[in-house]
């Protein structure tokens, strides 16, 4: 031991039997006689987190009961293809029109060299009481690429939702024939980006009444890139995406109104910068009435692309405290989402992550964000999962948000939820609070049995129109959740479709509601989580208010427009005047 | 069968070398605990709790007092010498580990065996496993090393660690509460006690721990990173910002502390500062203090992972020798790992052996024949054997495996411009720039590459890019002045000029680009 090394240093590796016994001894004697000497030796038990005196679930796994036979399938055969580990997207839509949000699921398929024949997505139609009926072949969307993700969106503004699928290899667009079936008009549109595409959106961001569309792209990966990677003790594993260190950028494709898509990639300026791009939340972060995109990365900077109101963005996510977490570290981006959890005006960001990371709740202050994680109470109870699709929803109506967290690992972890499935983990369901803070809610996950699998995205809406949020999991090699919100709260919801003047979702519209003496704020948006397009209606809990006073939309463009009070329990529609 | 028979007899010669190793450390170790200094032994009293002696006169009943608390110390001490040893810990799936970890753990376990009630077996076996990330095992060994040592604080410190990370942040809080208690002037503890309890939000509780580390270890830069985060969460930026430059006083260069700083200036509107600090930062992650027992391990990780990384630190330090012993070592128990193949191949292209990487890399593709890796490599082999035709055919075939790499295009490149197939050579650069716009040194090896070629238009789009995306790189910009002056285009070759002064006034090169600037301009 070097003299010269700071005191802190010096303690000793060794036990030193001449300290035993002239300054153990006695105490050891103390203590014994005290009666409480082993006691000191070991680390106490774990404390239960969890709500205490109500356990009740909060959500029913319906999929038995649905006629929902989708499953998923990664395809490992043993050879650890990279993408086996992140697929299994979910998309909540109406594809028919008829006011039930249906279902697509991703489906992966296979990557050998020589695949079999991929099994391919599937579309079920919802008939409103929690069954549904496999339309795939009739709609024409079972698209047997290695899929990740989807979206929707009237991209030919016709009035009805045209669906987008993301895949390692070429994306697919399906225009919505309007009769229930689909055609696949990617070579006309020319958006089947053939990279490795995860997240994606549907939003005009040049506010020139066509929606545009926006692909994450995750890495640049093909089979002979593959790496071989191991456990920390040998055992053959899938690598990480820093192994590969093949960032990719993401892909604007501007919509011309005529069909057709033009590649605004390096026009917006979103050439300039690469990362693993996995979910993203599109809203306006500095209200200055322009839709920014936030992009979360796996392993790399994540990306705040700030609209200048042009057609261009500028990377902003570092000085904005929001490309890496609070000690500087890029974590591992799966699933993001915008929310207003503090209600006052701007948006929050909130982040899964790595197990031994935590997920990441970054705070708007003034368009700049301050990591709140362990604040919140949302730091600790993550740190032992890797989380993947999220979403935020009152899901009790008591008017705060609750939060949901899909997990599954991509690596193996000592600690094995599911004997026959070494990726699986819990989900998490946290209770939201007037004070901004997350607690926990046991049962593990809000369902009365435990479920573990590797699960990837996780899609949020009202599957039954009952004015409560339900939730959709998809898991990787398996079957997906059906998650029924089952809660018997004595508190009102209200629910509003916020249109355009177009009469398509207002993505990216702020809908701020005076209720009593509160104020809340939610945002339209399909995409965000991970990998899943969700219930653009958006949602919310009352408590005990029997009507909402006032509701203010702040339309893309920033202008605000009032639309009186409502009475709870109900679904509304708010359209955008034409006139100013 | 050949196979397993060469596993089974380096695997007992390992355990026997280990095994000599293990004898060897251990003699020492006692040897140190031996000549231990009495500084040293005088705080490793203060850090166990100890209390001053009270001087030589006692009375009678302190004396019986201590009768008696020896007769009960025998007792137990008796009791325990009957009672169980703990138990040796074996990994629950030792079926599954790797040959290569097991044959390094075996002797381990091994001693622990042969001396169960050796709370030093016992930590070195948990450091064994905690640095190959078997928290499970390390914790077990820890708790026993802990219950054979109570006054060890550095066991308890571990056993908090494999706590956390196992995910039970309660359990890891009351181990580290507890330590500090027990051993108040041991820093390590409260670091990691500060935290553990950021992470639960207990801020208050968390500046009281780093307060603690900042008084017992004042010359250590984290606990005035510490107390500084906690600042920072209450938005206090003045005094984060006052903290992390102490910080920095005490570890210059430190990039954690410098991201933390550029918060901190951040918070304060000080936007340039925060820009380079955070630029600084970035990417440095949390740290946390190296204790001891930290420094053990990183000779015990034996994963794949963690060797690969451990050969490539000493290729990146030029001791090539050295990384090929470590690829060769892993070789041995990962014989079909191609990426150890690889970049043992690369290796020996850098200790000028081509022959044996060239070897080595078809030995890679033998055993997978669709790795683009392997083909850039075999590219750069046969370039380096004279053998280009063959290494432009090894090039083409890596562009077929990874079009979207720009590695595989630049290879391509280098083979064309063997041949003189410039014109190709440029569009496949091209390509890689696209792939790679971020990248300075492609953008100024086109740039270099198209003023060769008498393309200066072409020059200057590259060299313009390089000074984007790295402007601070002189070259840059007195190459983007070179070629603008044969264009003929003044003023950007004059804004060039500018720039490179401002980087390096007194530099040759910017006075010779200067003196050719003012001579075109008189000439006109």
């Amino acid at each position: 031991m070097s003299t010269t090394q700071p005191q802190y240093l010096r303690v000793s590796t060794t036990f030193k039997r001449a300290t035993f016994w002239t300054v153990v001894l006695p105490l050891a004697a103390t203590v014994l006689i005290a009666g409480s000497f082993t006691a000191c030796h070991r680390a106490s038990p774990s404390a239960s987190t969890g709500n205490g005196a109500d356990d009740r679930p909060w959500f029913e796994d319906v999929t038995a009961r649905s006629n929902v036979d989708f499953e998923h399938t990664s395809g490992h055969d043993g050879r650890y293809w990279f993408p086996e580990i992140s697929t299994g997207g979910v998309g909540l839509f109406d594809y028919d029109g008829d006011g039930y949000l249906d279902l697509y699921f991703v489906q992966g398929g296979s990557l050998g060299p020589s695949p079999t024949a991929a099994p391919g997505n599937k579309l079920y139609r919802n008939r409103g009481d929690w069954t549904f009926e496999d339309v795939t072949e009739i709609a024409g969307v079972g698209d047997a690429g290695y899929g990740m993700g989807c979206t929707a969106g009237d991209y030919d503004d016709d009035g009805d939702l045209d669906l987008y699928v993301t895949n390692v290899g070429p994306n697919v667009l399906y225009r919505n024939n309007g009769d229930g079936t689909f055609t696949d008009v990617t070579a006309q549109a020319g958006v089947g980006d053939d990279g490795w595409g995860s997240s994606c959106t549907f939003v005009d961001y040049d506010r020139d009444g066509y929606v545009d569309l926006f692909v994450a792209n995750y890495i640049n990966w093909s089979r002979g890139q593959e790496l071989e990677c191991y456990s920390r003790v040998g055992r053959r594993d899938y690598c990480s995406p820093k192994n590969y260190n093949a960032s990719a950028r993401d892909t604007m494709y501007r919509n011309l109104g005529d069909g057709t898509f033009e590649d605004a990639t390096v026009s917006s300026h979103l050439s300039q910068a690469f990362g693993n791009g996995f979910g993203i939340a599109c809203a306006d972060y500095n209200g200055d009435g322009h839709l920014d995109f936030y992009v979360a990365n796996d392993g790399t900077a994540n990306q705040l692309w700030m609209s200048d109101g042009s057609g261009g963005f500028t990377e902003e996510a570092l000085i904005s405290g929001c490309a890496l977490n609070h000690y500087g570290w890029a974590e591992a981006g799966m699933g993001v989402a915008a929310v207003d959890v503090e209600n006052d005006g701007d948006l929050d960001l909130f982040m899964s992550h790595l197990h031994e990371e935590t997920n990441t709740f970054y705070l708007n202050r003034n368009g700049k964000f301050e990591d709140a994680t362990a604040i919140m109470g949302l730091a600790a109870p993550s740190l032992g999962f890797t989380g993947f699709g999220l979403g935020f929803a009152d899901f009790d109506h008591d008017g705060s948000v609750d939060l949901y967290v899909a997990n599954g690992r991509v690596k193996f972890a000592d600690r094995q939820y599911d004997p026959d499935d070494p990726y699986a983990e819990p989900n998490l369901l946290f209770r939201g609070s007037e004070t901004g803070q997350f607690q926990e809610v046991m049962p593990r996950g809000g369902t009365s049995t435990l479920l573990a699998a590797t699960s990837r995205a996780a899609a949020f809406g009202d599957l039954d129109n009952d004015g409560d949020i339900d939730i959709v999991v998809a898991n990787k090699d398996g079957r997906p959740h059906l998650l029924s919100n089952i809660i018997d709260s004595p508190n009102n919801w209200i629910m509003f479709r916020v249109l355009n003047r177009h009469g398509g979702d207002a993505v990216g519209a702020t809908v701020r509601i005076d209720v009593a003496d509160r104020i809340q704020w939610r945002i339209v948006q399909r995409t965000y989580s991970y990998c899943a397009s969700n219930d653009p209606r958006i949602h919310y809990g009352l408590g005990p208010a029997q009507q909402v006073d006032a509701v203010t939309v702040r339309w893309p463009g920033g202008r605000e427009e009032s639309f009186g009070s409502f009475a709870a329990g109900q679904i509304y529609e708010l359209r955008e005047r034409t006139t100013q | 069968m050949e196979i397993a028979n060469g596993v089974s007899a380096r695997r007992s010669w390992t355990m026997s070398q280990r095994d000599d190793e293990l004898t060897k450390k251990s003699r020492a170790k006692r040897a140190r605990s031996r000549t231990q200094p009495d500084e040293f032994r005088r705080h490793d009293d203060r850090a166990r709790g100890s209390t001053p002696a009270r001087g030589a006169r006692r009375p009678a009943s302190v004396i019986a007092l201590l009768g008696v608390a020896v007769l009960g110390v025998g007792g137990y001490l008796g009791w325990r010498w009957l009672a169980a040893a703990p138990e040796v810990v074996i990994p629950s799936d030792a079926d599954q580990l790797h040959p290569q970890f097991w044959s390094y753990v075996s002797p381990y376990i091994q001693r622990v065996r042969e001396a169960p009630r050796d709370a030093d077996q016992h930590a070195t076996l948990g450091l064994v496993y905690e640095a190959n990330e078997l928290w499970p095992e390390a914790q077990a060994c820890f708790r026993n090393a802990v219950e054979l040592d109570p006054l060890q604080p550095l066991g308890r410190l571990h056993l908090a660690i494999a706590t956390q990370k196992l995910g039970d942040s309660p359990g890891a809080l009351a181990v580290l509460r507890e330590t500090v208690q027990q051993f108040p002037g041991f820093a390590f503890a409260h670091h990691r006690l500060g935290d553990a309890l950021l992470e639960t939000g207990a801020i208050a509780e968390a500046e009281s721990a780093f307060r603690q580390v900042i008084e017992h270890a004042p010359t250590a830069p984290e606990g005035y990173m510490g107390l500084a985060d906690v600042k920072l969460r209450a938005r206090d930026f003045v005094r984060a910002a006052e903290l992390l430059e102490t910080a920095l006083e005490l570890r210059p260069g430190d990039r954690s502390a410098s991201y933390l700083l550029g918060l901190a200036y951040g918070g304060l509107g000080r936007r340039a500062d925060a820009q380079r600090e955070l630029n600084r930062g970035a990417n440095s992650g949390k740290k946390y203090m190296i204790d001891p027992w930290m420094r053990e391990l990183p000779p015990h990780a034996k994963g794949v992972p963690r060797q690969m990384r451990r050969a490539l630190a000493f290729m990146k330090a030029g001791r090539h020798a050295q990384a090929a012993q470590f690829f060769e070592e892993t070789l041995r128990w990962h014989p079909r790992n191609v990426d150890v193949m690889n970049n043992l191949a690369i290796v020996y292209m850098r200790l000028e052996q081509p022959e044996k990487a060239r070897d080595m890399l078809l030995r890679a593709e033998r055993t997978n024949y669709d790795r683009y890796a392997t083909y850039v490599n075999l590219a750069l082999c046969h370039i380096q054997l004279g053998q280009v035709r063959k290494a432009l055919e090894y090039a083409d075939r890596a562009v077929t495996l990874a079009p979207k790499v720009a590695q595989t295009h630049r290879i391509r490149a280098r083979c064309l411009l063997r041949f003189q197939r410039n014109d190709d050579a440029v569009e496949a650069l091209r390509i890689a720039a696209r792939l790679e716009p971020k990248d300075s040194a492609l953008h100024m090896q086109l740039g270099n590459l198209c003023a060769q070629l008498n393309r200066d238009a072409e020059a200057k789009e590259h060299y313009r890019d390089a000074t984007i995306q790295a402007p601070s790189l002189l070259q840059a910009h007195l190459s983007l002045g070179d070629v603008c002056l044969r264009l003929g285009e003044l003023d950007e070759a004059s804004a060039a000029l500018a720039a490179a002064q401002r980087l390096a006034p007194d530099d040759p090169q910017v006075t010779s680009l200067a003196n050719r600037l003012s001579g075109f301009e008189n000439r006109r």
